[in-house]
C-alpha cells in the first residue's frame, strides 16, 4: 500500500476534552415534515438524525460554544490556563472574517498574551487536523495547547434543500493537549482532492463570488434544491462517492503503516455525516459496530465538531477512567479526509454541557 | 433476488416498478431514495458493494450489483 504521507507525533497528551451544545432541540420528524411529507420517517431512518442542536443566528456563535466549553474544562480547576501556550480553533463559522476567533478567545479566557493563536479554516476533517497542529505545537512550545473547534452550519442551511435541510447541528468543543511522556504517539494520515470542490461548497460569500444584491434570494437550482448563494450547497452522492473510495483505505493505510490491526483499537470515532454512511465505512474494514460510537442521532452533524462531540458525548465515563485506543477518520468539504491513530484518557471528560438558549 | 429488489424499490418508491425503471424515468428517485433501497436491501441480507452505490441508476443496476455483492 503506498501513496499517502504519514505523520507522527510522541510526547503528548490529550489532558481535558469538554463539548457545548444548544440547548434548543430541532426535532427531524416535526420539522422535516413539510420538506419531505409522508418520507420524513424514511429520512430520518436512513440518515440517523433524528434531533438536532441549533442556535439563533447572530446571537450565539461557535465561538460562544467553544469558550464554554473551555470554561467547564478551567471550573473543574484541573487546568490552570495561565500556563496555556497556545489556542488552536478549528472553523468555518468565526465571530468575523477578519480578525480571527483564536485571538478574541484569548480575551474572552484570560489567556496570557504570551500565547500563540491563530484559526484553521476546516471542514469535516478539521479536529484530527487541529489534533496533529496542537501536538506539534505543544512539543514545540513545551506547554498546553488549548484546540477550540466548533460550528455552526445550521446557519447557512436552506429549509427548502432536500440535500441539507435536516442534517446539520451546531456545537463547540475544548480539548486540552499537553506534553507528557507517552511513548505510543500519535499517527495522521491525509487526504485532500480539490478537483472535487464543487460538491460541498458554499458558493457566494467568499472573496470570489462576493455578496450581492442576489444572495439573499432563494432559487432553484438544477439538483433539485432551493436555497441562496449564501447556503451551503452538497452533491451528497458525490461526497459519499469519495469518502467510500478513500476513508476505509486510508484508515487501513493507518494501520499498516502503524503495524496495528483493528483488535489494537477499542473505538472507531468517524465524523458523524449520517448513519448509513458511519455503518458503511465501519464495515467495510470490518471494525465491529458496537465500537462504533455515534452520537448524530442526538446532536446532528456538526461538521469539524462531530467527532470530539461524540468522544464526550459517548465515552465521557470512559474517558475518565480508562486509556482508548482510538481509530478515527474526519472527512468532508475539501473534499479532504485526515484519519488518526491516538490514545484517549484517562483524563478530565466533563462531557457535553448546553447553551441555554 | 430479483423479485425481493423488485419489492423493496417498489415499496420505497411507492409505485410498482419493472427492472427496465430508470431514475431519470421516475422524479421522486433522488440519491436519499438510492440510499433508502440500499439500507432496505441490506436488512434483507442484500449487499450492493459500497463502491457501486454511487454508480447506481436503474433497477437493473441493483439487481446487477447485488449478483456482483454476492
Amino acid at each position: 500500500m503506498s501513496g499517502y504521507n504519514i505523520a507522527k507525533i510522541k510526547g503528548v497528551r490529550i489532558a481535558g476534552l469538554s463539548a457545548c451544545v444548544p440547548s434548543h432541540v430541532v426535532e427531524n420528524m416535526i420539522e422535516g415534515s413539510q420538506l419531505f411529507g409522508d418520507d420524513i420517517e424514511a429520512v430520518v431512518k436512513t440518515t440517523g438524525v433524528e434531533k438536532r442542536r441549533t442556535c439563533p443566528e447572530g446571537k450565539i456563535t461557535s465561538l460562544d460554544l467553544c469558550i464554554r466549553a473551555a470554561e467547564t474544562l478551567r471550573e473543574t480547576n484541573h487546568f490552570d490556563f495561565s500556563q496555556i501556550g497556545g489556542i488552536v480553533c478549528v472553523t468555518q463559522t468565526p465571530d468575523l472574517i477578519l480578525p480571527n476567533n483564536a485571538t478574541y478567545a484569548q480575551q474572552l479566557l484570560n489567556i496570557p498574551q504570551s500565547t500563540a493563536a491563530f484559526d484553521i479554516n476546516l471542514a469535516c476533517s478539521g479536529y484530527l487536523y487541529g489534533l496533529w497542529i496542537a501536538g506539534m505545537a505543544s512539543l514545540s512550545l513545551d506547554k498546553p495547547i488549548l484546540l477550540l473547534d466548533g460550528d455552526t452550519h445550521s446557519h447557512f442551511v436552506s429549509t427548502k434543500d432536500r440535500s441539507t435541510a435536516i442534517l446539520f447541528g451546531d456545537a463547540g468543543t475544548a480539548t486540552i493537549i499537553e506534553p507528557a511522556d507517552d511513548k505510543t504517539g500519535w499517527s495522521f494520515s491525509f487526504i485532500t482532492d480539490g478537483s472535487k470542490r464543487d460538491a460541498l461548497m458554499i458558493p457566494e460569500g467568499g472573496f470570489r463570488n462576493r455578496i450581492n444584491e442576489f444572495s439573499s434570494l432563494y432559487r432553484e437550482y438544477s439538483d433539485g434544491g432551493v436555497r441562496r448563494g449564501i447556503d451551503m450547497k452538497m452533491d451528497g452522492m458525490g461526497v459519499f462517492n469519495f469518502v467510500v473510495r478513500n476513508v476505509p483505505k486510508s484508515l487501513e493505510y493507518l494501520m499498516d503503516q502503524t503495524q496495528k490491526t483493528i483488535e489494537d483499537f477499542d473505538i472507531l470515532a468517524l465524523h458523524q455525516a449520517n448513519l448509513f454512511m458511519v455503518r458503511q465505512v465501519a464495515k467495510k474494514i470490518k471494525f465491529p459496530l458496537e465500537k462504533v460510537p455515534t452520537s448524530l442521532q442526538k446532536f446532528g452533524n456538526s461538521s469539524s465538531a462531530t467527532i470530539p462531540v461524540t468522544l464526550a458525548s459517548e465515552l465521557e465515563n470512559r474517558v475518565n477512567k480508562e486509556k482508548l485506543r482510538i481509530l478515527a477518520s474526519g472527512f468532508g468539504a475539501g473534499l479532504s479526509v485526515a484519519s488518526a491513530s491516538f490514545e484517549l484518557g484517562p483524563c478530565v471528560c466533563t462531557g457535553v454541557t448546553e447553551y441555554e438558549c | 433476488m430479483k423479485d425481493k429488489i423488485l419489492r423493496i424499490v417498489s415499496e420505497i418508491l411507492g409505485s410498482d416498478v419493472n427492472e427496465n425503471l430508470t431514475m431519470a424515468d421516475f422524479e421522486k428517485w433522488d440519491s436519499l431514495k438510492t440510499l433508502q433501497i440500499i439500507m432496505a436491501l441490506d436488512e434483507e441480507g442484500i449487499s450492493i458493494p459500497l463502491e457501486k452505490i454511487a454508480k447506481v441508476k436503474s433497477v437493473k443496476d441493483l439487481i446487477i450489483f447485488a449478483e456482483e455483492g454476492e
